[in-house]
């Protein structure tokens, strides 16, 4: 790769990286990602002779009937691109994680009426209910046990963001899984989802038990092993 | 002088702590206020952790000190 690219698109790989939010940040992106892109742009300008990154208007005719969207600029005036994924990275995390035997299918049909029946009981849009929820269960921390000699040690080690929601969907999934039997796979992680939002699931008991234990052992955070 | 097995023990790797001190000052905030959720005194401290985490690069298994293998080579070359 050139090297005058290489410092920016690798300050933008390290700040775009290892996260489950839906969209790539554009207006209310920070001032460091801002000015990681601004920079890119800028140097990918002078790299083509201070031509456009977007098509001019006389190559592709509007009708005047169609909608104009104005991209986000630089202050150089240069708009930015920026590419969504297919999916919500989320949501296909969850499905995976619903997913038994390679059947996606059938776990991505129980993702939808899973939504279906958030939105039913909250008449609300359920995507979010649905983030709340696995932000509210995610824990910030993992225990880590270790003998030293005789004695067993425990370490507080710090999650990713992808590690933190495994936790969460893992307790959320066990914790419907024990609600009364009878009704549907959906409707089971509806309940659980909306009672982690409310306070009353039992997936809040075990992230405050991990980080009672980690106050407890915040001493033995940096030991070697 | 001539050692005829001539090796060290070497210091062992250091442990690899990403984000030590925003996962310090994390602890400390929930043994103080005892906001494990994160939701009101700890919101902030517990946000600088995950965008920590979020942006710092995974060291990996470190290699073990190859001194031992440079001292096997070069002892020969020591002056008697």
């Amino acid at each position: 790769m050139l090297a005058h690219l290489r410092a920016p698109i690798a300050s933008l790989a390290r700040r775009h990286t290892r996260t489950m939010a839906s969209l790539p940040p554009l207006p209310d992106a920070t001032a460091s990602d801002k000015a990681a892109l601004r920079n890119m742009s800028d140097t990918l300008i002078e790299m083509l002779g201070g031509d456009s990154l977007m098509p001019t208007s006389s190559d592709t005719p509007s009708t005047s009937a169609s909608p104009t969207v104005t991209p986000a600029t630089t202050s150089s005036g240069v708009p930015l691109i920026n590419v969504p994924p297919a999916q919500d990275p989320l949501l296909h995390y969850f499905t995976s994680m619903l997913m038994k035997d390679g059947k996606r299918q059938r776990a991505q049909r129980i993702t939808s009426r899973t939504l279906l029946y958030l939105h039913a009981y909250t008449r609300a849009p359920p995507l979010p209910i649905l983030r709340k929820a696995i932000q509210i269960a995610s824990p910030a921390v993992r225990i880590a046990s270790s003998k030293v000699g005789a004695k067993v040690i425990s370490r507080p080690i710090p999650l990713t963001e992808k590690q933190r929601t495994f936790y969460a969907i893992s307790w959320i999934r066990k914790a419907a899984q024990k609600r009364p039997v009878g009704r549907s796979v959906e409707e089971r992680l509806a309940k659980e989802l909306i009672a982690v939002i409310d306070g009353t699931s039992s997936v809040i008991k075990n992230r405050n038990d991990i980080h009672k234990l980690a106050t407890v052992n915040r001493g033995n955070a940096g030991k070697r092993v | 002088m001539y050692i005829q097995k001539l090796k060290v023990r070497p210091k062992k790797n250091p442990p690899v702590n990403l984000c030590a001190p925003e996962l310090a000052s994390l602890l400390a905030c929930w043994a103080a206020s005892g906001d494990h959720g994160s939701t009101k005194e700890c919101m902030s401290t517990s946000q600088a952790l995950y965008d920590c985490m979020r942006t710092v690069p995974y060291k990996g298994k470190q290699h073990r000190p190859t001194i031992n293998y440079h001292l096997a080579r070069l002892g020969k070359n020591l002056k008697s």
